[in-house]
């Protein structure tokens, strides 16, 4: 009996003083992490559109727009940067895309792949100055199919989606 | 452990019993990670940080962790220690915190680390546990770093993201993948048998204290019976 007690209490006293040095930790890196993660988020958005100005992130909830969309930004001049997530062949494709206050495509990146080619790397270059009428004329890639595919659709999405939200601001 | 001045127990660890081409412990992280020579040591530096700290910290608990539970207590101690390195990474080392993804947080179920927190902190002093973590982890870096140099210039041509000039137009793809990785490791745990021939210590040696399921055995003490019987 006396060993199960001493079992629980040694185990119990462990964790919890392992738990006060996990949350020392945290309450040291916490606000340094998210310093950075801002920092690369700025950084992201001044990539794509780089003519943008005071990025915001905006609530788009009641605009019904494609799930592909997972954060959108507005900036001063208009133009918005929308944050895409995807399938592509192998796993999630992750693209920042910037639209200026013309409906034009200023900057496509993708943020962070696990796909297989890499052709996702520089397919974003293929998107400058296209618009909403135009951006399907875009060509996937051989050999890269479904990751271009996906990565295209994206775009489309976004695109549709700057029409809306321009629309939208143009109403009010 | 025949010989256990400090010197030595610091020195295993790089060849004689490195961990991963003699003990062959911590498999999973060495061949997913040694595709890139940053990410292996990386993953080198962060495997030895935690192993140093969880070796010392369990040393010095060893009388106070009772039998039948150490393998939770350890357990507890070292996903403390990769969280507080992760925390850390993901603070001042973004970009290899990114590189290393998932298999940071699977430092916890490293056999190296809990392997030597069975094998050796649970029954050593505290600065030899302390010097044997410490040399474990080199011997664990070392083997990432030469295993990531091979792929990383003949998969990619390049060294640490430089690329090497004449290999960088001959890649071949096949070792930056699964199979190339598990070719690249039998090959140097074969070059290791060689340079160490009949100095390395036989599986027998470790007997049941170096079996990693020691603890769950109910015949334990009966394989070295068996050996010493043929």
């Amino acid at each position: 009996m006396k060993n199960y007690i001493k079992s629980v209490v040694a185990l119990t006293v462990i964790c919890s003083v392992i738990a006060v040095l996990l949350a020392i930790t945290n309450s040291i890196t916490a606000p340094i992490v998210e310093e950075s993660i801002k920092r690369d988020t700025q950084k992201a958005l001044a990539e794509v559109l780089p003519d943008g100005k005071n990025f915001e992130a905006i609530d788009y909830g009641s605009e019904n727009l494609s799930p592909t969309i997972i954060e959108a930004y507005s900036e001063d001049n208009g133009g918005y940067v929308f944050k895409l997530q995807t399938k592509g062949y192998a796993s999630g494709l992750t693209i920042m895309c910037g639209i200026n206050k013309d409906g034009m495509l200023v900057g496509a990146k993708c943020i962070a792949s696990n796909e297989t080619n890499g052709a996702e790397a520089n397919y974003g270059e293929n998107f400058k100055n296209k618009n909403y009428d135009n951006v399907s004329q875009v060509d996937t890639v051989a050999g890269s199919t479904l990751t271009t595919k996906a990565y295209k659709n994206a775009i489309m999405d976004a695109v549709s989606a700057f029409q809306i939200l321009s629309n939208t601001k143009g109403d009010s | 452990m025949k010989n256990n001045s400090s010197m030595s127990v610091f020195l295993k660890g790089i060849l004689l019993e490195n961990p991963v081409f003699v003990l062959v412990l911590g498999t999973c992280p060495t061949l997913a990670v040694t595709n890139s020579v940053i990410g292996a040591i990386g993953m080198g530096l962060a495997a030895t940080a935690v192993l140093v700290c969880s070796n010392t910290v369990i040393s010095l608990l060893r009388s106070i962790i009772p039998e039948t539970v150490r393998i939770p207590c350890y357990i507890v101690v070292i996903a403390g220690f990769v969280t507080i390195v992760k925390m850390f990474m993901q603070a001042y080392l973004p970009s290899i915190y990114n590189l290393l993804g998932v298999y940071l947080d699977l430092i916890t179920v490293n056999c190296i680390i809990l392997g030597r927190a069975e094998m050796f902190a649970g029954k050593n002093t505290v600065s030899k546990s302390a010097l044997d973590g410490l040399g474990m982890g080199i011997g664990f870096t070392i083997a990432l770093l030469s295993m990531a140099t091979i792929r990383e210039i003949l998969g990619e041509g390049t060294f640490a993201g430089m690329s090497v000039p004449f290999i960088k137009d001959y890649t071949i793809a096949f070792f930056t993948k699964a199979p190339g990785g598990l070719l690249v490791f039998g090959i140097l745990i074969a070059v290791v048998n060689v340079i160490t021939h009949g100095k390395a210590p036989y599986k027998k040696d470790f007997a049941c204290e170096g079996c990693p399921n020691a603890a769950f055995c109910h015949s334990s003490g009966e394989c070295a019976n068996k050996e010493e019987n043929k």
